[in-house]
């Protein structure tokens, strides 16, 4: 199935409100309605949920890379009631250089995160092939669609920084990408 | 409440007429000392010094405090993976600026969150958590405009943190509301 722009699109605003900003409620008169309470923010509160009682088959993704490299799960405050658009976690190539992988909670999507050493791309093919094999019919956005800002959500980066990937992944997917060897 | 009171309180203050995020100034407490605070630091100093009359508005924020952050722990470290356990503080840290003809305070609630073991910084404990949450959120609020509305001001601020942290300290925190 071929992934585009417009599905994606459609996507992000099922789950993110568009044009509001998210403020704290004590921060607005009483009974306006802030971001928390829309549509929108509920059903991404609801995928949350659903990426809390799936953790178990997340974890044991993330064991079974565990037991050929060393892995960092970047997921564990899902359980703590944080609210994710995916589950994360990231295989450490060297001690500064990490591959990310996430597993959208959203929909059928998941990304990998290439550093740009050379050892990348057998460890990025072996997880790419656990993923799917532990989410069947979960595919890849291509970057040309990934990397496209949704200038009207603020979707825990601000106005204009939110991308398709942040959206749909993390908004560390940005950090990441920008500098390697601060990526937390 | 004036300028003693809020002192007293432990409260810290920088920055007049205009809040740059550069270097602490030195304000007047009005007794002969000054109430001199570095945002990176977590403690007020009390230094002997002349008086001094500023003109405009004058910013303060309180000095956020390890104790502001009460870790607990979410997922116990199990000892497997080169990363395990996760940590979590939720603060509802107070603000507060200072006009010719009063005081305004307000809050932001932040979620602070990291490994208990990283696979690089190693281990976490929920103190270390702490102390170097409140050195964090120190010097975001040191690089946060106070003229903001207080919602706005409350997202950049938490905006700030999160890309204080990665800078500040490798410990894969998650910061959120």
């Amino acid at each position: 199935m071929k992934t585009t722009r417009s599905e994606l699109l459609d996507l992000v605003y099922h789950f993110y409100p568009r044009g509001m900003m998210d403020i704290d409620r004590m921060h607005v008169p009483a009974g306006e309605l802030v971001y928390v309470d829309t549509e929108e923010h509920c059903r991404l509160m609801v995928a949350a949920a659903r990426g809390r009682r799936g953790w178990p088959t997340w974890k044991a993704m993330v064991r079974r890379l565990g037991d050929r490299y060393g892995v960092q799960d970047d997921s564990l405050h899902l359980l703590s009631g944080n609210i994710d658009p995916a589950y994360s976690g990231r295989v450490w190539l060297t001690d500064k250089t990490t591959i990310n992988f996430h597993v959208s909670l959203l929909g059928p999507y998941y990304g990998i995160q290439l550093p740009g050493v050379p050892e990348e791309e057998a460890v990025a093919r072996e997880i790419a092939r656990e993923i799917e094999a532990t989410y069947p019919g979960y595919q890849t956005i291509p970057p040309e669609i990934g990397n496209e800002v949704v200038p009207d959500v603020h979707a825990q980066l601000p106005f204009g920084e939110a991308t398709i990937y942040t959206c749909v992944f993390s908004e560390d997917w940005i950090r990441v990408y920008k500098d390697i060897e601060t990526n937390g | 409440m004036d300028l003693n009171a809020l002192i007293t309180l432990g409260f810290m203050g920088f920055a007049a007429n205009g809040f740059g995020g550069g270097a602490p100034i030195p304000i007047s407490a009005g007794v002969g000392a000054q109430a001199y605070a570095d945002v990176n630091s977590s403690v007020v100093q009390l230094l002997p010094a002349e008086p001094q009359v500023s003109s405009g508005p004058i910013f303060f924020i309180p000095i956020h405090k390890p104790s502001d952050f009460p870790f607990v722990i979410i997922v116990k470290d199990d000892g497997n993976d080169k990363a395990a356990g996760w940590q979590e503080a939720k603060a509802n840290l107070t603000f507060g600026k200072i006009h010719p003809w009063g005081v305004q305070m307000w809050y932001c609630t932040i979620t602070i969150g990291m490994p208990i073991r990283h696979s690089v910084q190693g281990y976490t404990s929920p103190a270390t958590a702490a102390t170097k949450s409140a050195e964090v959120t120190n010097k975001a609020a040191g690089n946060t405009d106070f003229d903001l509305p207080h919602g706005i001001f409350c997202d950049k601020f938490r905006d700030n943190v999160k890309a204080a942290f990665p800078a500040m300290y490798h410990v894969g925190a998650k910061v959120n509301r």
